[in-house]
C-alpha cells in the first residue's frame, strides 16, 4: 500500500435505529448485524448488537422507540459488497414465548451525509395451515436459521413471507479517499459539469511554465 | 446454586476454529456402586452381635472410574459406548468408510462415558425433527434439497468427504466463498447409564455441551464455559441407580504466538493485493473510440422510458408514437431507434388516477457536429383505440432531451419528467360530435411543426401560432437520464451548458465562449513568454 | 476502463390487485459491457401482504460492471408474478427500467403492464388463473410489432438504486 496514492477507502457509518411501528406486537427488541462483501473489513465499531426491550407507546401512534446507536467503520478496496444492515425484531406472543416479529435489511447509503430510511419488515410464513396452527400453539414460529440470508440475492426464491410493520433508521455517512480512487458517488458537494446554477467562470491566466489547458 | 444448563453464550473468534480445545471433567457424586465401595460396618440390631459384612475389596473401585477427563478438539469424534460396540464388529474392518471408526472402537478404553457427536452424525437433525410438525417419512421436495445444497448441509456427501485427506478438505473450506453459511455442530455427550448396563442402550445419552459454529466467526456454546468461580453443572441420571453427576467445561484452546500472527497478517495482505489485481484484470476493458465525437463535437446519449400516461379521461386505451426530431447539423449514431410505438394499454385505476402504464424503453444516441444548431426533441403523440378499433388522437407533445443531471429544474424528481399534451381543437359542434361518435382524428401533417421554435430561422424572425386552437389533454410521464461526451469536458475547466426554458437552446454560444477563453489564455501565455 | 457499480434493492410493490407476489429481475447489458462481480438475475421472495398494503421484497442488488463505451446502458427487466396457496405462478406485470446515469441514490418506480386477452380469457384468469403471457421478453424492449400488443396497466414496482461511477470523466464524459 503506497503512501502517495491510496488503495483503500474508509466508510464510516454512525446513526441510530430510531423507532418502529408494528401492529399487535408488544415488548419488542431487535438484533442488528452488519454484513459486507469479501473485500470489506471492519476497522472498528459495533458489528452486532442487541437492543433493549421496548413497550408500545400509550397514544394512538403505536410507536416503539429504541434510539439504539449504530457506529461502525469499514475499509475496503472495492465498492462491490457494499455493507448492509440486517435487523431481526423479536417480540412476545400471547403465551409469552419470544417469537420473531420481522426482518428487514438495507444497504448503507452511498453518499456522505445524513439519510433517513424507512424499512418495511417481513416475517417468514408457515407452509400450510396446520403448521401455522401448531406454530401458534407451541410458540415456535418459522424463522431464518441465519438472518444474513436476507442480505443475499441467492436462494430467496424458496421463501414465503408476510409483511407488516416498519422501522425508521437514520444514517450519518462519511467517506475518506473514495474520490481519490476514481469513484464518483454523486456527493452533493461536487459541482456538476452541466446545468445547475453555476458560479461565474473566471479565466485563469497561467503562470510562467504552465502549459495551456 | 448450580448454574442452569440452558443458557447459551456467544463468542466471536478471528482465529481458526481448528485451534479450539475444550476440556470436560465429569465426576460421579452419588450412585449405588459408590455405596458398595465405601467401607461400612453393618450392625445387626436383633441379637446385638456385630456381623461383619464382607466388604468389597478396594481394588474393585479402580475398575469403575468415577471421574472422567477428556480434551476435545473441534469436530473430533469420540465414539460412544454403544457405537464402540457396534463398530468393533469385523464387518467394518474392510469397509473404507468406517475403517477409522473401527480402529477407534478397538482402541477405545472401556467405561469412558464422555463421547462426541460431530456434524456428520447429524444429531442436530434429530433435535430439529422433534420441533417440526412434518412427518419423518415425508419426501424432501426439490426446493429443500436445492436450499440444503447451497447452504452446504447436504448429508449425503459428507461421509465421503470425511474419508478424503483432511488437508484437502481444509483447503476446500478456505476456498469456499463466505456467502455459503454452513453451521457446524459439535455435541459433547455423556452416557449416564448405570455401570452394569453401560453400552446396552442409548437411552441414557445426555447432552453435556452443544457447540455451534456458523462458519464465519461466531461460536455458540450452550451451556457456557465454567469460570473458576462458578460451580460445576449438575446432572441427574434417571436410571435405576439414581446417580448424580457433576461436570465442568473449560476452554483450553491453543493460542498463537505473535510471530505466527504477523505471518498470517502478511499473508492476508498479500491475498488482498492479489484480489485487487484480479478484479482489476477482470474489469479492464479498452475504451471503444467508435462513436467518439470529434473536435468541437458534442455527443448526447439519453436513455430512459416512457413510463405512463395520466389524466386522459375520455380514452379507455392508449398508445404512444414517439419519434426523434433532429435539427440540421445533428446526426444519429448507429444503434439508435429513431421512432417506435408503445403497446396499447387499457387504463386502470391502480393509483387513484386512471393511468396507462407503458414502461417502454428508448435509447437515443446523437452527435452534434460543430456547425449544428438547435437541440433534438422527442416528439410524442398519444392515440386511443375505441371499441371499434378506430384510432383517435388524444394529445401531442414535444420533449427536449435533457442536457443535465438531476439538477434540472424541469423535472419532478429523480429523472422523472411530466410532459403536458394538447390536441387540435374542434371548433364547430358538428366536428365535436363527429369526433365523439365516429372517432378519427386530425393528424398533424408535419410533426416538425412542434419543433418550429428551435430552428435556426427562428433566431431572425418571430414565431406566431395565432389561429391554431388546441385543447389541453393529459400528461405523459417519462424518465430520462443523459450522458454527455465532448472533448472539452475536463477536470480543470468546467463549462456550464445551461438549458434555457422552452426549446430555444443553442450550444453554439457556449462553444463560442469557450473558444474565446482559450484564445485569451493563449494570448496571455504568449505575452508572458 | 470505466466501471459502474449498482448498489440497491428492489424494495417492494404497490397497486397490484393480488396480494401474494414475487418478482423476477434480469439485468440487460449492451455489447460493450461486462459483468465483473455480482448476480445479473434473480428472483425475490414471495410476499403476502394485507389487502391494500404494500408488498415488501427487500431484495438486494449489488452488481459491478465495466464498459468500453456508453452505448447499451444497463437496464433492469422486471416480471411480477402472483403465487397462490397451491404455488402456481401467474404473470401479473412486465416492466423495464434503465439504471440512472447520474451517480448517487435514486428512488425509482417502475409502472408495469400485463397482456390482456379476450373476455373469456380474462374471465378464466379471474377464477382459475393462467392468463396470456409473453412468449418472449423481446417484445418489452424492442419496438418491432409492439403496437399490436394489447395490455392493461398493472401495479408499480419500487426500487432504491444507488449508482457509483468510476473514471468516466477521464474519457470526457459527464452525466
Amino acid at each position: 500500500m503506497s503512501v502517495s496514492s491510496p488503495s483503500v477507502f474508509l466508510l464510516s457509518v454512525s446513526g441510530q435505529v430510531e423507532a418502529g411501528r408494528f401492529m399487535g406486537g408488544d415488548n419488542l427488541h431487535f438484533n442488528y448485524c452488519f454484513t459486507a462483501g469479501q473485500d470489506w473489513e471492519v476497522v472498528s465499531g459495533l458489528e452486532e448488537c442487541v437492543s433493549q426491550t421496548a413497550c408500545c407507546s400509550d397514544d394512538e401512534r403505536q410507536l416503539f422507540v429504541w434510539n439504539f446507536p449504530i457506529d461502525i467503520t469499514y475499509k475496503s478496496t472495492n465498492p462491490f459488497g457494499w455493507p448492509q444492515i440486517i435487523l431481526s425484531v423479536y417480540g412476545t406472543d400471547f403465551f409469552g414465548n419470544i417469537v420473531i416479529v420481522g426482518y428487514a435489511a438495507c444497504h448503507v447509503p452511498l453518499t456522505p451525509g445524513t439519510h433517513t430510511r424507512r424499512l418495511k419488515t417481513f416475517v417468514p410464513e408457515s407452509a400450510s395451515t396446520i403448521q401455522k396452527l401448531m406454530s401458534w400453539l407451541t410458540g415456535r414460529r418459522p424463522e431464518f436459521l441465519n438472518p444474513k440470508i436476507i442480505a443475499q440475492g441467492r436462494g430467496r426464491e424458496v421463501t414465503r413471507v408476510r409483511s407488516h410493520g416498519e422501522i425508521t433508521i437514520t444514517f450519518n455517512v462519511m467517506m475518506k479517499d473514495f474520490a481519490k480512487l476514481g469513484y464518483d458517488c454523486g456527493a452533493p458537494s461536487k459541482v456538476p459539469y452541466l446545468g445547475a446554477p453555476p458560479p461565474p467562470q473566471t479565466v485563469t491566466v497561467p503562470r510562467e511554465g504552465q502549459s495551456d489547458a | 446454586m448450580e448454574p442452569s444448563r440452558d443458557q447459551c453464550a456467544f463468542y466471536y473468534t478471528k482465529d481458526d476454529i481448528e485451534n479450539l480445545q475444550i476440556k470436560i471433567t465429569l465426576q460421579q457424586l452419588t450412585g449405588s456402586q459408590l455405596v458398595a465401595v465405601s467401607p461400612r460396618v453393618v450392625e445387626d440390631t436383633q441379637a446385638g452381635r456385630q456381623n461383619e459384612v464382607p466388604l468389597a475389596s478396594l481394588t474393585t473401585a479402580a475398575t469403575y472410574p468415577t471421574t472422567h477427563h477428556v480434551t476435545v478438539k473441534w469436530q473430533q469424534k469420540i465414539l460412544s459406548v454403544c457405537e464402540a460396540l457396534e463398530y468393533r464388529r469385523s464387518i467394518y474392518a474392510n469397509d473404507p468408510k468406517y475403517r477409522t471408526r473401527h480402529k477407534q472402537a478397538i482402541k477405545r478404553r472401556k467405561y469412558q462415558r464422555i463421547f462426541t457427536y460431530v456434524h456428520e452424525d447429524n444429531y442436530q437433525l434429530q433435535e430439529q425433527h422433534s420441533a417440526t410438525t412434518s412427518k419423518k417419512m415425508e419426501q424432501e421436495c426439490c426446493l429443500r434439497q436445492r436450499a440444503n445444497r447451497t447452504r452446504g448441509n447436504d448429508s449425503v456427501d459428507s461421509e465421503e468427504v470425511s474419508e478424503k485427506s483432511s488437508v484437502v478438505a481444509k483447503e476446500d473450506k478456505k476456498k469456499r466463498p463466505p456467502t455459503t453459511f454452513q453451521q457446524q455442530y459439535l455435541y459433547i455427550m455423556a452416557d449416564l447409564a448405570p455401570q452394569e448396563s453401560l453400552g446396552e442402550s442409548r437411552v441414557y445419552e445426555t447432552v453435556l455441551c452443544v457447540l455451534k459454529y456458523d462458519g464465519q466467526s461466531q461460536l455458540t456454546v450452550t451451556p457456557d464455559f465454567n469460570m473458576p468461580t462458578t460451580k460445576a453443572y449438575r446432572l441427574e441420571s434417571f436410571g435405576p441407580d439414581n446417580a448424580l453427576y457433576e461436570y465442568q467445561i473449560e476452554n483450553v484452546s491453543l493460542t498463537r504466538s505473535a510471530e505466527e500472527r504477523n505471518q498470517e497478517e502478511q499473508l492476508a495482505n498479500q491475498m488482498a493485493r492479489q484480489r485487487i489485481e484480479e478484479i482489476q484484470q477482470m474489469a479492464r476493458l479498452d475504451w471503444d473510440t467508435e462513436g467518439q465525437p470529434g473536435q468541437g463535437e458534442l455527443r448526447l446519449m439519453t436513455v430512459g422510458e416512457i413510463t405512463r400516461a395520466l389524466y386522459f379521461p375520455e380514452a379507455s386505451s392508449l398508445y404512444i408514437h414517439y419519434a426523434l426530431y433532429l435539427p440540421p447539423g445533428w446526426r444519429v449514431n448507429p444503434g439508435t431507434e429513431c421512432e417506435g410505438f408503445t403497446p396499447t394499454c387499457w387504463l386502470s385505476h391502480s393509483d387513484e388516477v386512471a393511468a396507462a402504464h407503458f414502461s417502454t424503453p428508448f435509447s437515443l444516441d446523437v452527435t452534434r457536429s460543430s456547425s449544428g444548431k438547435g437541440w433534438p426533441l422527442l416528439l410524442l403523440a398519444a392515440f386511443s383505440l375505441d371499441w371499434f378499433g378506430h384510432d383517435r388522437d388524444e394529445g401531442y407533445a414535444a420533449f427536449a432531451l435533457p442536457a443535465s443531471g438531476p439538477h434540472d429544474k424541469h423535472q419532478v424528481k429523480d429523472g422523472l419528467y411530466q410532459v403536458g399534451t394538447w390536441r387540435p381543437a374542434q371548433i364547430s359542434p358538428l366536428a365535436k360530435m363527429r369526433r365523439f361518435f365516429l372517432g378519427g382524428c386530425q393528424l398533424m401533417s408535419d410533426p416538425s411543426y412542434l419543433a418550429v421554435g428551435a430552428q435556426a430561422s427562428s433566431q431572425v424572425g418571430r414565431v406566431s401560432r395565432l389561429g391554431f386552437n388546441t385543447n389541453t389533454s393529459g400528461t405523459i410521464e417519462l424518465r430520462a437520464s443523459t450522458v454527455v461526451q465532448a472533448d472539452f469536458i475536463g477536470k480543470d475547466l468546467q463549462t456550464p451548458l445551461e438549458m434555457p426554458p422552452g426549446w430555444q437552446l443553442s450550444t453554439v454560444a457556449v462553444i463560442d465562449a469557450f473558444n474565446k477563453s482559450r484564445q485569451k489564455l493563449r494570448a496571455a501565455k504568449q505575452g508572458l513568454l | 476502463m470505466a466501471e459502474v457499480h449498482v448498489v440497491g434493492q428492489i424494495t417492494g410493490a404497490s397497486g397490484f390487485p393480488d396480494s401474494s407476489l414475487l418478482c423476477k429481475w434480469l439485468l440487460q447489458l449492451g455489447g460493450g459491457w461486462r459483468l465483473v462481480e455480482g448476480l445479473a438475475e434473480g428472483q425475490t421472495q414471495a410476499d403476502r401482504s394485507e389487502v391494500g398494503e404494500e408488498i415488501v421484497w427487500c431484495h438486494p442488488l449489488d452488481i459491478h460492471l465495466s464498459t468500453r463505451g456508453i452505448q447499451g446502458w444497463p437496464r433492469l427487466l422486471l416480471q411480477v408474478y402472483r403465487q397462490d396457496a397451491l404455488s402456481r405462478v401467474d404473470v401479473c406485470g412486465y416492466g423495464i427500467i434503465h439504471i440512472p446515469t447520474h451517480p448517487g441514490h435514486h428512488t425509482l418506480h417502475c409502472h408495469t403492464w400485463r397482456p390482456v386477452g379476450t373476455f373469456s380469457e380474462e374471465f378464466r384468469r379471474a377464477f382459475l388463473g393462467g392468463g396470456p403471457q409473453l412468449l418472449s421478453t423481446e417484445f418489452i424492449h424492442s419496438s418491432l410489432e409492439r403496437y399490436r400488443l394489447s395490455t392493461i396497466a398493472s401495479g408499480t414496482v419500487h426500487l432504491d438504486i444507488g449508482v457509483i461511477l468510476r473514471e468516466f470523466d477521464k474519457y470526457g464524459i459527464a452525466t
